[in-house]
């Protein structure tokens, strides 16, 4: 006999073969296009009503992103610091309680297996949020630490509230802490008696917060932030808009900049944090971590073949997936992202290439670029020039207290 | 901290002989070894009153030469089966079969056309395991470990065995993989035959006739046979001590200092270097080369730890399949027991049951499901009693008993008596007054063989000797070269390529390597 629940839940496994976030029903309320994608197993919006618009709400006003379906685990215990040190590269010693930092892990090769945000809520409690799914790597790493790993992707969920007025928003709300929180920290609050975390993070390179909470609390916080947001211009977002942000802001996503070792199956496709421009991450003072032989080592012998550069390129024309040519004759790479940037009015790109760092090479790179219009292909050469990322880099993004705008 | 040029921990064989090459050199060498006296699996017990044998090894296996040569062991007194040891195949419903030495050189109880059979297959058998002679004393080829001369040391055993012959090639080839029942069943009629070559083929290995790769066990063994000392097993009475004992003079006259009793509780390792070992008395010893001779499984987990080591690492250490899976049987008897048939057994035979192929399937199908095997086959051989010994004309039945689970369904604590008198009833079959003679009986099953001997599972071999732990894959391939991601700590133990009994390959392997490698 089945019983009426799990029958219920059987039926939802085919006609919802997408996970919903707690937030869908409010992303689907606001949504008029249909457009949706699978992020890790949700369905999440790629566009809700107007790409354009939900980017410039992300610049000018406040977006609000579910980011729920990032993994979140958390790893609690008394040698949780010694553990995060043999995970990431990064030195977790150095990390203080209530603080954020964006790091990377590796495997024994050096190999890049992901990035992610690691949340040092106090001491002995961390929460790290990725983009892929670790939790086999994790626990394996932790064996012979005193730590226990939970996966708590399916019990808390996050929003990104991103934008110049985010702050006014959560000011309304009577977070006034937020006055004090600088970029890359944390604390705990409520609202309307809810337990909330707030960081002061966010994947857009503006002004914005991070908030993570409880499942059963997310249709009362959200309903509470959209109505302070309603003369701030608020905004629901889909990926689009927040990608382009990104990629103004110069940020990586695995397995689209670059490949993460555990999906690399051809034998050149893994990278090195050096190699994805991210080598100062690396503490190799702090002791023993992952992958830390092969680092050094590839330093020593220079075993870095592909790098990940910021290039901004002549003309208009989208260069996404592009070849890029030095002499405009030499493969040398691919653009991996790409997008016009409104605010620095320039076509950007983040781009994979393999480079002598001879300067006469440098200054000789050229994009291949075809571009459709009107039914005919156009093949154009366009002059690229490497830049240092980030493509913007806004004053409010880190100013303490944030201004009410 | 006193401090040393090598410290090798654990006074096995293969310890033993690092130990003493390294001094040879002139390095100061300290052996450390936590139980009471050296030889580690092969060393010798107080079994009963004054009486002392090695109470696991002491299987009639024949020892490597280049050991023997490179030590010079020759010079101490190595006992060997200077007539051959003969092996009796028991069966009940047929003639019991006498399988002449240097596996089965002549047979006696089988038909002369299935001797015949026999010869070819035997001949066969011996040219393929050439392939492990060649390979077993070289440092295997892996990803850190490619220098011209081990690979063309490669290159050379393939053209070897191309040169056979293309039909020997690919028959090779054929076989390689195989089951060894397959073989058998190809050529061989005789039940008791086929039993006999299997439990050999499958002994202390977790395989059955039946699972595929198991001819592979055979041919390890065979080519151990090929390249011992003078061709030769060390003798069943007392062969095996003369061997430890030899080493251990060899190590004491290079000069190398000894701590018994002293276990050592981790390394000591900052930044993925040793730089000494620490015991569980707090005493603590410095060296700039350590070498390891116990299981890769202790060695990594518990003396280097976790944090020490990469995460692909760990797991691939943690999935080594490390329980072992045969039993140590000792029974001190009155006197050597009498056949129903009036004569007493030949002290000087090794003794196997299996009376056939499927009686070990069927043991081995026990195993894979944590049970006892309902008619264990074993190997016994006498050892006597020296008449110094209060026990004047006592002797020694040393029993193996193939598949035993490491762990049993229900517990051990019925289950073991139970697996004892299996095996006794089946003795009585031929020695009906067999039980009557016990002065004394104990049996050790894997996981007391751990408690008492620090290897992990408590497996012979440290870890599973197959097809897919061998040469650059033992214990794993990026650590089969006998370094280790920790620089200055070195592996030498039966977990390293070759392994496999008292072969002493694996130290001497290791203790070249570091002769190459590391200055003072």
């Amino acid at each position: 006999m089945i019983n009426s629940k799990e029958q219920e839940y059987r039926d939802k496994t085919f006609s919802e073969p997408l996970f919903r976030s707690p937030f869908y029903d409010f992303f689907a309320s606001k949504e008029t296009e249909g457009n949706w994608y699978n992020w890790n197993g949700y369905k999440s919006p790629t566009i809700l009503s107007d790409e354009e618009l939900e980017y410039f709400s992300i610049r000018s006003t406040c977006s609000i992103f579910d980011v729920s379906p990032l993994n979140k685990y958390r790893i609690i215990g008394p040698e949780a610091e010694e553990f995060l040190n043999k995970l990431t590269v990064r030195n977790v010693v150095k990390q203080n309680a209530a603080t954020v930092k964006y790091t990377l892990w590796c495997d024994q090769e050096g190999f890049v297996i992901d990035d992610g945000t690691l949340f040092r809520i106090s001491d002995n409690d961390f929460r790290l949020c990725s983009q892929e799914k670790h939790l086999p790597w994790l626990i394996d790493t932790s064996y012979g630490f005193d730590v226990e790993i939970i996966d708590e992707s399916k019990q808390i969920c996050g929003l990104a509230l991103q934008g110049p007025t985010s702050a006014s928003i959560l000011r309304l709300l009577g977070i006034n802490e937020i006055d004090n929180l600088k970029p890359f920290h944390l604390f705990q609050t409520k609202i309307s008696n809810m337990p909330i975390m707030i960081s002061r993070t966010g994947f857009t390179g503006d002004l914005g917060y991070e908030i993570f909470m409880k499942n059963n609390v997310a249709n009362k916080i959200i309903e509470r932030i959209w109505r302070a947001g309603t003369n701030h211009g608020l905004t629901a977002i889909g990926y689009n808009a927040l990608n382009m942000a990104r990629i103004e802001a110069g940020f990586l996503v695995a397995n689209i900049d670059f490949v993460s070792s555990d999906h690399a199956i051809r034998p050149n496709r893994s990278r090195r944090p050096d190699d994805l421009g991210l080598g100062w991450l690396v503490d190799l003072d702090k002791g023993f971590f992952n992958g830390k032989k092969s680092i050094v080592k590839s330093r020593l012998e220079n075993l870095s073949t592909f790098k990940i550069y910021a290039l901004e390129i002549d003309g208009k024309e989208p260069v996404e997936g592009s070849i890029i040519y030095y002499n405009k004759k030499d493969e040398v790479g691919t653009v991996t992202s790409a997008v016009w940037s409104p605010m620095a009015k320039k076509s950007i790109a983040l781009a994979e290439l393999k480079l002598d760092t001879s300067t006469s090479m440098m200054k000789n790179l050229w994009v291949e670029i075809y571009a459709l219009k009107e039914l005919q292909y156009f093949k154009l050469m366009k002059k690229v020039s490497i830049v240092k990322p980030p493509f913007i880099n806004l004053a409010r993004r880190s100013a303490c207290p944030p201004d009410n705008y | 901290m006193k401090s040393y040029d090598v410290i090798v921990i654990g006074a096995g064989h293969n310890g033993l002989i690092v130990a003493s090459k390294l001094a040879a050199s002139g390095r100061k060498v300290l052996l450390i070894e936590a139980s009471e006296t050296y030889g580690g699996m092969a060393r010798s017990e107080v079994l009963f009153k004054d009486f002392q044998v090695p109470e696991l090894a002491s299987n009639a296996v024949g020892i490597s030469k280049d050991v023997v040569r490179d030590l010079g062991l020759n010079k101490y007194d190595l006992l060997f089966n200077d007539e051959g040891l003969k092996t009796v195949g028991l069966s009940l419903e047929n003639e019991n079969i006498i399988f002449g030495s240097n596996f089965g050189k002549s047979i006696e109880g089988i038909s002369e056309d299935e001797f015949k059979r026999w010869k070819e297959l035997r001949k066969k058998f011996f040219t393929q395991c050439n392939v492990f002679q060649r390979l077993a004393s070289q440092v295997p080829v892996g990803r850190k470990h490619t220098t011209f001369s081990s690979k063309a040391n490669l290159i050379l055993t393939a053209a070897k065995l191309r040169l056979h012959g293309r039909e020997q090639f690919q028959e090779f080839l054929r076989m390689i993989t195989m089951c060894i029942a397959d073989l058998l069943e190809e050529e061989l009629e005789t039940a008791s035959l086929k039993g006999l070559i299997s439990f050999d083929s499958t002994l202390g290995i977790k395989l059955g006739p039946r699972s595929p790769t198991s001819y592979l066990g055979l041919l390890y063994k065979l080519s151990q046979i090929d390249s011992s000392y003078e061709g030769k097993s060390l003798s069943i009475h007392g062969g095996v001590t003369s061997f430890i004992n030899a080493l251990f003079k060899s190590a004491e006259e290079n000069g190398v200092d000894f701590v018994f009793k002293g276990k050592v509780s981790s390394l000591i390792i900052s930044d993925s270097v040793a730089t000494g070992v620490k015991l569980d008395n707090g005493v603590e010893y410095s060296a700039k080369t350590i070498v390891s001779s116990i299981s890769p499984v202790n060695t990594f987990l518990n003396l280097v730890g976790p944090k020490n080591l990469e995460t692909d690492l760990v797991r691939r250490i943690q999935a080594l399949r490390h329980s072992g899976n045969t039993s140590k049987l000792n029974i001190i008897l009155e006197e050597v027991p009498k056949l129903h048939i009036s004569h007493s057994l030949d002290p000087y035979c090794r003794y196997v049951y299996a009376p056939s192929l499927e009686s070990v399937e069927s043991n081995f199908n026990s195993l894979k499901y944590n049970e006892l095997p309902s008619d264990p086959n074993f190997d016994m051989h006498f050892g006597k009693i020296s008449s110094a010994s209060s026990l004047n004309g006592a002797v020694l039945a040393s029993i193996c008993i193939q598949n035993t689970p490491y762990s049993v369904k229900g517990d051990w604590n019925n289950s073991k008596e139970a697996l004892m008198n299996k095996v006794i009833s089946t003795i009585e079959k031929w020695a009906p007054e067999f039980k009557k003679g016990i002065l004394f009986k104990s049996l050790l099953l894997p996981h007391e063989t751990e408690e008492k001997y620090c290897v992990a599972g408590g497996h012979w071999h440290h870890n599973e000797l197959q097809i897919d732990s061998l040469y650059s894959l033992r214990p794993t391939f990026d650590v089969s070269d006998y370094s280790t991601s920790i620089d200055g700590l070195y592996i030498c133990g039966a977990g390293t390529h070759p392994g496999g009994n008292l072969f002493g390959l694996s130290g001497l392997n290791a203790a070249k390597k570091i002769l190459r490698e590391s200055t003072r």
